[in-house]
């Protein structure tokens, strides 16, 4: 029987490692691609930035493990990572590319009418709408809530604030969404 | 703890939900001098080399929404039948995106940009002119198998906005019409509209591909 590695385990191995091409990184590259390249993507919305945002998170990761002195959780750590890379991305360069993803969503199901998919369409773009409208702080309490599954107090010690100021926030968007998506059934009637 | 619906819980939910991160990331991290754009990955699905035989003829259509046509969902059936007929044919046959890019803005200063090299099994065939409402469209046809044909509608609504370098793009998805066998599934982003349009398309995303070209592996 193989015993996984504990993260701290791996997390020490990495500290130890004198490559970023070694194992112990690939190791942990592995366990945590999927959790920052999701953060990114929802918070971006575009899967070009989110590579960029996960490629510059998992380098600093590389670079400053380190200095990682487990005061707090690795998941907290990262966590910090990722939010402050997604805040700093700047999109260089952008062609004429528009996010597919919503797209591919959409594909109508064999069983999904024509109008199903018009009606999904909607709602997608109405909370895509909302939530893409919100300051990056607001849209990232959305983004660690439902993409990470994240509590309040997680989400408040990763940003820096109360678990007050984030359930307000997530309030707030809900209401907006509430209004929006509600008359949107109004009018599918 | 803020209070919502169960309902818009579970949307958000689904809006949100992971995903996996794609292949590649590794190999970017371990050279990290940033891509232009995401990896095309050289090996084909089983599924994209049997595609290879199937010729879809697409067309790319781009206007100026100064003029009557301000959105998607107000196309109306006529303007389907337009646009329809706009995939047949082409005004300048060419495959090099430049010469058609250049032509869109000399014939009909419509600015309109192409990736410089189209994915494997995306073929341009060229371009033509045509006029929706008084609102001067650009169409763009390529394929990409041989058997069916789409069609991607652009909109442009405010040039400086969608033509800003920094802008983040999102698609805002608006309506999914048919006419005449001919589907148009039209969105929005960043102050433009869009809209593909295609007849049998086995499968509809292909038609992403003359832009996308980050699909090539997924599909």
């Amino acid at each position: 029987m193989v015993l996984e590695e504990s993260q701290q385990e791996l997390v020490e191995r990495c500290r130890k490692a004198s490559r970023p091409d070694s194992d112990a990184f690939r190791a942990l590259f592995d366990r945590y691609k999927d959790k920052v390249y999701s953060i990114a993507l929802r918070y971006s919305g575009d899967p070009a930035v989110a590579q960029d945002i996960a490629q510059d998170t998992f380098l600093k990761l590389f670079a400053s493990i380190g200095s990682f002195r487990g005061e707090a959780s690795f998941d907290s750590w990262l966590y910090r990572l990722v939010v402050n890379a997604c805040f700093d991305q700047k999109r260089k360069t952008r062609r004429l590319t528009p996010l597919v993803e919503g797209f591919l969503d959409l594909m109508p199901a064999p069983e999904a009418s024509a109008l199903d998919d018009v009606l999904r369409a909607e709602m997608s773009a109405h909370i895509r709408e909302v939530v893409e409208s919100l300051p990056p702080d607001q849209r990232m309490v959305i983004v660690l809530r439902y993409t990470e599954g994240l509590s309040y107090e997680e989400i408040a010690a990763i940003l820096g604030c109360s678990a007050g100021t984030i359930a307000s926030r997530l309030s707030r968007v809900h209401k907006v969404l509430e209004r929006r998506l509600v008359r949107l059934a109004g009018r599918r009637k | 703890m803020a209070e919502s619906k169960p309902w818009l819980e579970m949307e958000l939910a689904s809006q949100f939900r992971p995903v996996m991160a794609p292949e590649g990331l590794w190999d970017r991290i371990q050279s990290p001098a940033r891509q232009a754009s995401p990896p095309v990955r050289s090996q084909l699905p089983v599924w994209l080399a049997l595609a290879a035989t199937v010729l879809l003829a697409s067309v790319a259509l781009f206007w100026q929404a100064q003029g009557g046509l301000r959105d998607m969902a107000q196309l109306t059936s006529q303007d389907l039948r337009v646009l329809a007929d706009a995939a047949q044919g082409v005004s300048l046959q060419s495959d090099d995106p430049r010469v058609i890019v250049k032509w869109l803005k000399s014939k009909g200063n419509i600015e309109l940009e192409l990736p410089s090299a189209a994915p494997g099994k995306v073929h341009l065939l060229g371009a033509k002119l045509v006029e929706l409402r008084g609102t001067l469209i650009a169409a763009v046809a390529y394929h990409i198998g041989n058997d069916d044909s789409a069609t991607l509608l652009v909109s442009r609504k405010k040039r400086s906005a969608f033509w800003n370098a920094g802008a983040t793009s999102k698609h805002l998805f608006t309506r999914v019409a048919t006419e005449r066998g001919t589907n148009v599934f039209s969105w929005s982003t960043r102050d433009q509209n869009f809209a593909v349009a295609w007849a049998g398309l086995s499968d509809p995303q292909s038609a992403c591909l003359l832009c996308h070209a980050d699909l090539h592996g997924r599909m």
